[in-house]
């Protein structure tokens, strides 16, 4: 006859036994940690994992405004694209074009796109400028480099990130056109594990969010890649959304966290996974539906930036001391569903969350 | 449950790895548990777990925090180590009865078995709350900052819980 009492399952539970050696085992493990592993989070963790947090975290949203970031000759809009720059972070890093280098990430783990994925990404463009995204996110790895950005990202690991990042530049592969500058860096990469930083590494405790809602407040649609992030207008009947909060830094860890499960279940499920691709900049973004921006408070730095796209994709923009890089994400319609609600309900609110789902489905 | 004041100890130290260990061992290894349901891997996450802990480099703001940051790493460990590549195997839960009981006879494990058989087998939106609301005696005020959800939702969560479970079970589930 079955129990009913709560009694016996913590009973049934507390019967589960822990290995004897478990404890030591663990305890000892911990002990010789090295000292240094202890206060960096970066330092050991698996290259994988460092992918995908760096996929799942920031890959959302970081499309558009890596796009418009370093190439506003992407987006249609210039003029809009230049006000969302501004807007999401104090730091404008528009870039012209001629500026731009392309960086590949050397990684163990290539990934590629399934056929199953590419076509998912072919499918249902919303317009034309996502159709061309979609044709065109499949590739391989990249990183976007500006000359911007290097100089002037420089603060924003400082205190975002403590513990000892190392520049990227030395942990990326240049490709055979790359700037000089950055060959040094590729021959030490070729042993050394990328230092990428984590969002686990986000000093929460300095930082502040802002979510960046493409929704047309007046007219209840989504104006994909032209919404400013803030209405400082007095003005507010152009407003396109309030979005932006600052939440508490638990509900910015938790939501990290989140996101770094999110995407591996996206990367389990799919077998592989999302495509990164070489990103150029010629109209190769799709617009974004909304962006979360994470700031350096004392700087007013960008640290990392999630985007995410009309095309279902995700990019992911982490800036440290000497560049800022981006990828591209292609997670399952699920997951990316998730992260729109996860993002949404953390650093925006609900309200803001139904109106972008009735915008985004035409209501 | 626990005296927090005096049990915390310094981030890093070795006095701060056995409190962590004696605090939140069990609880990260049973919660995991509900997820893999092998007790093997459920310590190998909760090393993980605590691993990462370690490496995160700087104390918790408060005990509620570290608790909840605990207890949805591990939780997220636990879905990630489900959806990992190399664990298509699952193991029965007879096996896992097997490998992880102890004598029927002497705790009625035939009928608390099948109450945690009923409970595993509960979605994990109801299961997570009922494991934390009923083993671990977590408030659903603290459950919705582990799970990260809105007390009222947990609340609906552990309603829906009961009601299947009461569905699963002969006679319902007595949370009394």
């Amino acid at each position: 006859m079955m129990s009913k009492s709560i009694k016996q399952y913590k009973d049934a539970m507390d019967n589960i036994r822990i290995s004897e050696s478990f404890l030591k085992r663990t305890e000892n493990l911990l002990k010789e940690l090295p000292e240094n592993e202890t206060v960096t989070v970066s330092s050991k963790k698996p290259q994988n994992l460092r992918h995908i947090i760096l996929a799942a975290g920031l890959g959302a949203a970081a499309c558009i405004t890596a796009a418009v970031t370093l190439s506003p000759a992407m987006v249609k809009d210039e003029i809009a694209a230049t006000d969302i720059v501004t807007e999401v972070t104090s730091v404008t890093e528009v870039t012209a074009p001629n500026e731009t280098v392309y960086i590949d990430i050397e990684r163990d783990d290539q990934i590629i796109i399934p056929a199953a994925d590419a076509e998912l990404l072919e499918k249902d463009p919303p317009d034309e400028t996502a159709a061309e995204t979609n044709a065109d996110v499949t590739v391989t790895e990249s990183v976007v480099v500006t000359e911007k950005a290097v100089t002037e990202s420089v603060v924003v690991t400082e205190s975002a990130v403590t513990e000892s990042v190392k520049p990227v530049a030395e942990e990326v592969k240049t490709d055979s056109d790359t700037a000089p500058a950055q060959e040094t860096a590729e021959e030490e990469s070729v042993e050394a594990e990328p230092q990428l930083r984590y969002l686990y590494d986000i000093d929460f405790s300095n930082a502040e969010v802002e979510l960046v809602a493409y929704i047309n407040s007046a007219s209840g649609t989504l104006t994909p890649g032209d919404a400013p992030a803030v209405d400082d207008d007095e003005d507010d009947d152009e407003a396109v959304d309030e979005g932006v909060s600052s939440p508490s830094e638990k509900k910015m860890e938790m939501v990290i966290l989140d996101t770094e499960a999110a995407e591996k279940l996206v990367t389990a499920a799919a077998d592989i996974i999302y495509s990164s691709e070489e990103i150029v900049p010629d109209g190769r973004y799709s617009p974004a539906l909304f962006a979360v921006s994470i700031n350096n408070i004392t700087t007013g730095n960008k640290a990392f930036e999630i985007y995410l796209n009309e095309n279902g994709t995700v990019t992911l923009t982490v800036f440290t001391n000497t560049i800022s890089f981006f990828e591209v994400y292609k997670p399952t319609e699920e997951k990316f569903a998730l992260l729109e609600r996860a993002m949404f309900l953390y650093f925006g609110n609900a309200e803001e969350y139904e109106s972008y789902l009735a915008a985004k489905s035409g209501e | 449950m626990h005296n927090d004041a005096e049990n915390r100890r310094e981030y890093g130290t070795e006095d701060y790895i056995r409190y962590v260990l004696d605090r939140y061992s069990n609880t990260i290894v049973k919660l995991s548990y509900t997820y893999v349901q092998n007790i093997c891997d459920a310590e190998d996450i909760a090393q993980d777990v605590l691993l990462a802990l370690m490496r995160r480099g700087k104390p918790f703001e408060s005990d509620d925090y570290e608790k909840a940051w605990i207890l949805r790493t591990t939780i997220n460990k636990s879905k990630n180590h489900l959806k990992s590549g190399w664990v298509k195997r699952t193991v029965s839960f007879t096996e896992a009865e097997e490998n992880n009981l102890k004598s029927a006879d002497e705790l009625n494990a035939d009928e608390e078995n099948q109450v945690m058989e009923a409970v595993l087998s509960l979605p994990e939106k109801y299961r997570t709350p009922i494991h934390l609301f009923y083993y671990d005696g977590y408030s659903i005020n603290e459950i919705a900052a582990i799970i990260g959800k809105k007390p009222a939702t947990v609340g609906t969560l552990l309603a829906r819980g009961r009601t299947r479970l009461k569905e699963l079970m002969i006679g319902g589930f007595d949370d009394e």
